[in-house]
């Protein structure tokens, strides 16, 4: 069942585009950032995104902190919020419910799926960032203000880690897109709806008004990662950040979880 | 023997609308049995509920013995054809054919495989992209999925919608073919004269509710469909009103069509001939179609 559910998504053209997106804007933005260093945002921005020019290994990190509150929340809705849907859309959905396939294993299955899609994405934005950056910006190490790691293979195993904690930062975005994909027959409707829950997120995130109840928002921790290469004042921020990320991504598996098997499959 | 499927006191809500009432009824192991009913009658509620899709609000509905539901076991001696065909269109027909197969955990090929292909009669086509097919060929690979398994049971829903004649033949002939192998079908469909020629027994729904149940020839034997052609259309039918015992007539060149009410046909034909009128033909309309019509005209109540 993963085997064919894996296939089935290699298999669509729409799955290989949004690969290609996610590994092009890397090479594309180091390509531009290359040509034209004065106006690579050099000095602006968020820490990582400090000397991008400097070195490869920044460029990942630039890479990696930009795609994941935009184009990889965009990739991962898709895949959560396909999943279910899609196969409504198709009128597959009720053939492999009589089968039968219990509806539990494929809600579960269909999220294994989806997470090893989305977790092949974070790491493909990583692995193009890293890749392009070396390629044209050299094989040095971090620079910038404040980076306290101290060689290659330090910031190497700090970009290991930070890519595996972006996976977790997108799990409340798949289980909320798989959680609207049993809702609804439409496909776009859940991806737009799990994408937005990233966007609404990030606006709220933003409104220092809101006091602690930001602390609470699925997206208010997605880029703790870069505690990793700064000094810090809260050392907790990325275990705060993770159990987070989990317990969205429970609550949302749960209600996904009662509400497909009370559903009528009337598609 | 119990039955190979069966519904008891079914009843499905949605929201203020009753799709299915109170729905009785069963279907022997061995029967090919016609689910009939006008659109909106409540037969794809029922066939959904069966197979586990719809959860009933009330009732209890069994197939092979064992009461209907999600991921019942009993659904893999279960062939189905619900609605319409559906399949990933990016994958070929034949590995549509094998992800469906392999979904259910159970090696590639299945073992009937070859005779559901051939069923099917795709060629070379099998190779192709389901979204390059016909209506037809989809229905034609419905139709072989269902039967990727021999099954025990095998529920179709409009088994021959977008096929063109022959392919139509082939496919009663098919379904023919495994009844006589004792395989049960319950086939849900609009064109009473496929029922007719495949059916044994019907079951007739009309909003959600039984309206009447039985073997095919029975219920064509309870028409009381009769065509006349005669030498006066005008004077029969004059004559034709007085006469008591007829619920309707309809010009029907170049005779007319009457549905009879307590009136022996003789009794017709004498009236006629007693009035002058020349009457050439009688012929009793003994179609499933007419029978069919016959049970929502009488409920409407007589045509006057």
């Amino acid at each position: 069942m993963i085997a064919v559910e894996l296939v089935k998504q290699l298999r669509r053209l729409r799955t290989w585009i949004a690969f290609g997106f996610l590994v092009g804007v890397p090479v594309v933005a180091g390509i531009a950032n290359k040509l034209n260093p004065g106006e690579s945002g050099d000095g602006e921005g968020p820490p990582f995104a400090v000397a991008t020019t400097a070195s490869g290994l920044n460029h990942a990190l630039a890479s990696l902190g930009f795609q994941s509150v935009f184009f990889l929340v965009i990739v991962v809705a898709l895949f959560g919020g396909e999943t279910i849907a899609g196969e409504a859309n198709w009128g597959t959905l009720r053939y492999l419910l009589v089968r039968p396939v219990a509806r539990r294993r494929l809600l579960l299955t269909k999220l294994l799926v989806a997470f090893v899609f989305a977790t092949a994405a974070t790491f493909a934005v990583t692995f193009s960032g890293l890749a392009s950056g070396i390629a044209l910006f050299g094989w040095k190490p971090l620079q910038g203000p404040l980076i306290f790691t101290t060689s290659q293979g330090e910031a190497l195993y700090g970009l290991t880690l930070s890519t595996i904690y972006v996976v977790g930062a997108m799990l409340p975005v798949l289980t909320f897109g798989l959680m609207l994909s049993t809702m609804t027959d439409i496909p776009a409707g859940a991806i737009g709806g799990a994408f937005g829950l990233s966007i609404v997120s990030q606006i709220l995130d933003a409104i220092t008004g809101l006091g602690p109840i930001r602390y609470a928002l699925p997206t208010h921790y997605t880029t703790a990662w870069i505690n990793l290469f700064f000094p810090i004042d809260d050392p907790f921020e990325m275990v705060r950040g993770t159990m987070l990320h989990l317990v969205y991504a429970l609550v949302f598996l749960g209600v996904a979880l009662w509400w497909f098997q009370r559903k009528d499959v009337l598609s | 023997m119990s039955s190979a499927l069966s519904v008891e006191r079914l009843t499905k809500r949605f929201g203020d609308v009753v799709a299915v009432d109170d729905l009785s009824f069963s279907v022997e192991p061995g029967q090919v049995c016609g689910l009939l009913g006008p659109n909106g009658a409540g037969k794809t509620t029922t066939v959904r509920i069966l197979l586990g899709l719809v959860h009933a609000s009330g009732g209890e509905a069994f197939l092979l013995g064992e009461r209907a539901r999600s991921g019942a076991e009993v659904l893999r001696r279960t062939g189905v054809l619900v609605e319409q065909p559906a399949f990933v269109p990016h994958l070929s027909g034949l590995r549509n054919l094998e992800f469906y197969w392999r979904s259910g955990n159970e090696d590639w090929p299945p073992p009937n495989l070859d005779t559901a292909l051939s069923i099917a009669g795709l060629g070379g086509a099998i190779q192709r992209k389901v979204k390059t097919y016909s209506q037809g060929m989809r229905q034609r690979l419905g139709i072989a999925q269902s039967l990727l398994r021999k099954p025990e049971l095998l529920i179709l829903d409009e088994p021959t919608n977008g096929l063109d004649p022959g392919e139509m033949r082939e496919v009663r002939r098919s379904l023919k073919s495994l009844a006589g192998e004792g395989i049960t079908v319950l086939i849900s469909s609009h064109l009473l004269a496929e029922v007719e020629q495949v059916c044994s027994h019907v079951v007739v729904m009309d909003k959600g509710r039984l309206v009447t149940r039985g073997s095919v020839t029975d219920i064509m034997a309870a028409t009381t469909g009769v065509y006349i052609e005669v030498d006066d259309v005008g004077r029969a039918r004059g004559v034709i009103e007085r006469l008591p015992g007829v619920r309707s007539i309809v010009d029907d060149p170049p005779g007319l069509s009457l549905e009879l009410n307590g009136l022996p046909r003789p009794e017709l034909v004498a009236a006629l001939v007693g009035a002058g009128v020349g009457v050439s033909t009688v012929a009793t309309r003994n179609r499933l179609e007419e029978a069919f019509l016959g049970l929502f005209d009488s409920e409407a109540g007589p045509i006057e």
